[in-house]
């Protein structure tokens, strides 16, 4: 990789409220999506911990079941469209820019727009919580009937998703524009880094995905005011039929949140461990392929409705095919530790633990493959607790590896490692306690959803709550760290930042100028 | 003990039966602190829990292997103690070892479970059907053949639920009206719903079924032994979707005919 | 912006091809229902 020096004739940053409100620099806009997810990240969590709150020993303590499902709807809703998938979009306008050495986005004004949909559709999404009724309560699934049921809290959120689909539609478009067409020379597509490839394939997910949701709460708002019968059973829909639609956008939804994941460990642990990363076309074999099985997986979020055997034997089988790409991934990352020489900052400690514990996750998922005993763990905190260890232990985690890796790259200052590991090991210690009691909860047979529940669960329960909390609170040093780095009181990083790492950003001073890469650097 | 449980395969050879009886007698109550599944007391109850045991043995080991290695890398391989870096980039015998390895353990877990599904979808041949009915917030349950209905429904007082009053030993796993089952036989349920969708759920019998609006599903129950068995409404339908609990009284053949007269008496 | 002619032609094609298809994707989620 050639060192590139960066441009400057016209580096003048803008100033005042209008430098955000009209940037159409790739960098500006990902650190907008950056702290909007993390403001979303906040107000989930406490959403969360309202609801942990109300679990912490059985009967009804603090709020009543209506606004208790309202909790879980939303806690999830913004979790997923609000605080990851905007997260990794914040990462993918930082670094896909300066990792394939283009100077912005392929299309800025786009960029801009894509980011300035988020802040209303989120709006609309925390007033649905005050509008008569309440907001939904149907579950982030939004099942009709149920869904069908709510008030106008459930029009909001379909307003909402409409929005956020298209915010994620236009940003999928403006990546996939920039990776096929703005790469420096010399740069092919197997020589990108492993994160612009797994967000490549993160794009087309979404691209194939959030049309059919937005198709499918469409549908739901017809058949709300205006008359049809797509889902209602009453005018001869077919309720079963909102499962298969919403779930063939569903599955994709999650590798859409681990895939980028994935790419950012893929960044990580090689530099840590000071040794090229193992598998790269492996890997992106891997990636695609899990891509490719996400479509044809989805009825295994439903084996309990009554399907046909022949539809249940063919969604097991192929459910249990990925099984075998992420294996592959997680065996890669071994062997790149390997023989490595590790050190372990708090990036490295993220991914490490983004590791292991996604491994936990994607193992379970491996039980739940099983159809037959599948008909169990169905909607019991079993399922709670095997999709937190892979969204939060595989997509936040391996987000704030990121984070971490980047924030000395971003903000031209060293974050405090000291904090950092302080940040680690009360996330990791407050998301076990939280969630590991859950397998023994849903196998033990305890519902998901419910706001109160029989004797026996009493003591995991109170476990999980503690853990919580302890996990809650501890994203509170984060802020603390990332003001710091931001007000520059840590040291000064230099442009390499770590040890010698792959890639043309830490080519690049650290903070990186305005414009980057205006002269595309040559890749050997 | 508590370990013990956790890892105890199950069904698995007339070596381990000895070690049921030892899991057997914690799982039987539904214990404070349990770990795993409730003890089954239908066939699919017991096909699944040994498919469940059988998965969870075979994930342990892959996790202890690659935490193993994991482990391993970071206490040898780290820079503070003079590690040198490789800087190899692939192996392909090492990708093609696991890549094969895992499809194996995959077909050997399919075989198992296909044949599962087999039994659990075949509602042949049952020697009564009782139509369940679910609804915001309860059941109904209709004896079809035997012209006997009734609807069954929460019995935990609203004081309990407050905390103005102390909790029994079966809150909210208790409702006014028993479902009724003879020991034994094979009884074939069709479940539908009245508003939203439910799903029935017992955890000793196996599995649950969602009851949907509009639709008639199938599942069958045999259970092997008298009891009572508590479940509870899985899926998400609405306010009070916690609250809506199952009770089975499996009951021999006489109690049960008795116990029909008697409703047909007062039907 | 520094994108040069090739790289906005090349752009051009991209955002037609995805556009297009998002489009279509969402129209057969619907319109497959009503025929």
């Amino acid at each position: 990789m050639t060192s590139t020096v960066a441009d400057h004739h016209h580096d003048e940053v803008p100033k005042g409220i209008t430098r955000w409100l009209f940037t159409t620099n790739h960098k500006d806009i990902g650190t907008l999506y950056l702290w909007f997810a993390f403001i979303m990240f906040l107000v989930g969590g406490a959403m969360s911990l309202i609801i942990r709150a109300e679990l912490f020993q059985p009967g009804l303590q603090i709020i009543n079941p209506h606004f208790f499902n309202q909790m879980t709807t939303v806690h999830a809703l913004v979790m997923v469209f609000g605080a990851v998938m905007p997260g990794f979009v914040g990462f993918a306008n930082w670094q896909i820019p300066m990792m394939i050495g283009a100077p912005d986005m392929a299309l800025p004004r786009l960029n801009n727009w894509s980011f300035w949909l988020l802040p209303f559709a989120a709006a609309l999404l925390i007033i649905s919580l005050f509008v008569p009724g309440g907001g939904p309560a149907a579950g982030w699934t939004l099942y009709p009937p149920l869904t069908i049921q709510g008030g106008m809290g459930v029009d909001f959120t379909i307003f909402t998703v409409h929005l956020l689909g298209m915010s994620s539609i236009l940003g999928s478009i403006n990546i996939i524009a920039t990776i096929l067409n703005m790469r420096a020379p010399g740069m092919t597509l197997m020589k990108m880094p492993l994160f612009v490839w797994t967000w490549l394939i993160t794009a087309f997910l979404l691209l194939a995905a959030i049309p059919v949701f937005a198709g499918a709460v469409t549908m739901l708002l017809t058949d709300r005011h205006f008359g049809t019968a797509f889902f209602d059973p009453a005018g001869g829909g077919d309720p079963v039929l909102f499962q298969h639609i919403f779930w063939f956008f569903g599955h994709p939804e999650v590798y859409i949140l681990i895939l980028p994941a994935f790419g950012v460990i893929s960044q990580v642990i090689p530099t840590f461990a000071r040794k090229p990363l193992f598998g790269y076309t492996s890997m992106v074999f891997a990636s695609a392929g899990i891509a490719f099985l996400s479509f044809i997986v989805w009825a295994h979020h439903m084996y309990t409705v009554g399907m046909p055997l022949s539809g249940e034997l063919f969604f097991m089988y192929a459910t249990m095919l990925i099984a075998i790409p992420t294996g592959v991934k997680i065996f890669n990352w071994l062997a790149t530790m390997w023989r490595g020489s590790m050190t372990f900052e708090t990036p490295m400690l993220y991914a490490i633990a983004c590791v292991a514990l996604f491994t936990v996750g994607g193992l379970t998922g491996l039980t739940m493959s099983i159809t037959p005993a599948d008909f169990q763990y169905h909607d019991t905190y079993y399922i709670v607790a095997h999709f937190h260890y892979t969204i939060f232990a595989g997509s936040v985690l391996g987000m704030l590896a990121g984070t971490y890796y980047w924030l000395p790259k971003w903000t031209g200052y060293m974050y405090d490692e000291r904090l950092g590991k302080w940040h680690f090991w009360l996330t990791i210690i407050g998301f076990n306690l939280t969630f590991f009691p859950q397998h023994f909860l849903g196998l033990a047979g305890m519902p998901r959803r419910i706001p109160d529940y029989a004797l026996q669960f009493t003591e995991f329960n109170m476990v999980s709550t503690v853990g919580s909390f302890i996990m809650g609170f501890a994203q509170l040093i984060l802020l603390l760290v990332v003001v710091k780095a931001i007000r520059g009181s840590g040291a000064r990083a230099t442009s390499e930042v770590w040890d010698n790492p792959e890639g043309l950003e830490w080519t690049l001073p650290s903070p990186p100028p305005y414009h980057t890469f205006a002269t595309a650097p040559e890749v050997k | 003990m508590i370990f013990k449980r956790l890892i105890q395969p199950r069904g698995v050879g007339a070596a381990l039966a000895a070690g049921t009886a030892l899991w057997a007698l914690p799982m039987n109550v539904q214990a404070e602190w349990a770990l795993n599944l409730q003890r089954p007391v239908t066939e699919i109850g017991r096909v699944q829990y040994d498919l469940h045991m059988m998965i969870l043995t075979i994930i342990t080991i892959i996790s202890l292997i690659v935490f193993g290695i994991m482990f391993y890398s970071i206490i040898r391989f780290r820079k503070s103690n003079g590690a040198q870096p490789a800087s190899f980039t692939h192996s392909t015998k090492a990708e093609v070892l696991w890549t094969v390895i895992p499809t194996l353990i995959l077909i050997a877990m399919a075989v198992p479970s296909t044949k599962a599904l087999l039994l659990m979808e075949d509602t042949t041949e049952s020697d009564m059907v009782v139509k369940v009915t679910g609804f915001q917030w309860g059941w109904h349950y209709d004896y079809m053949e035997e012209g006997v209905n009734f609807y069954s429904m929460l019995a935990t007082p609203q004081s309990q639920i407050t905390g103005d009053e102390a909790k029994g030993e079966h809150y909210l796993l208790e409702v006014n009206n028993h479902l009724v089952l003879p020991v034994g036989k094979k009884v074939r349920f069709l479940l539908t719903a009245k508003d939203v969708i439910h799903a029935w759920w017992v955890p000793q019998f196996g599995g649950k079924k969602d009851a949907i609006p509009g639709f008639m599903n199938e599942m069958w129950v045999r259970a092997d032994e008298t009891g009572t068995f508590r479940g509870q409404c899985a899926e998400l339908c609405g306010k009070d979707h916690g609250y809506m609990p199952i009770v089975v009284d499996v009951v021999s053949e006489d109690e049960f005919q008795a116990w029909l007269a008697e409703k047909q008496k007062q039907g | 912006m520094a994108a040069n002619q090739a790289q906005r032609t090349g752009v051009r094609r991209t955002v037609t091809v995805l556009a297009l298809f998002v489009v279509a994707v969402f129209a057969w989620s619907i319109i497959k229902y009503l025929l």
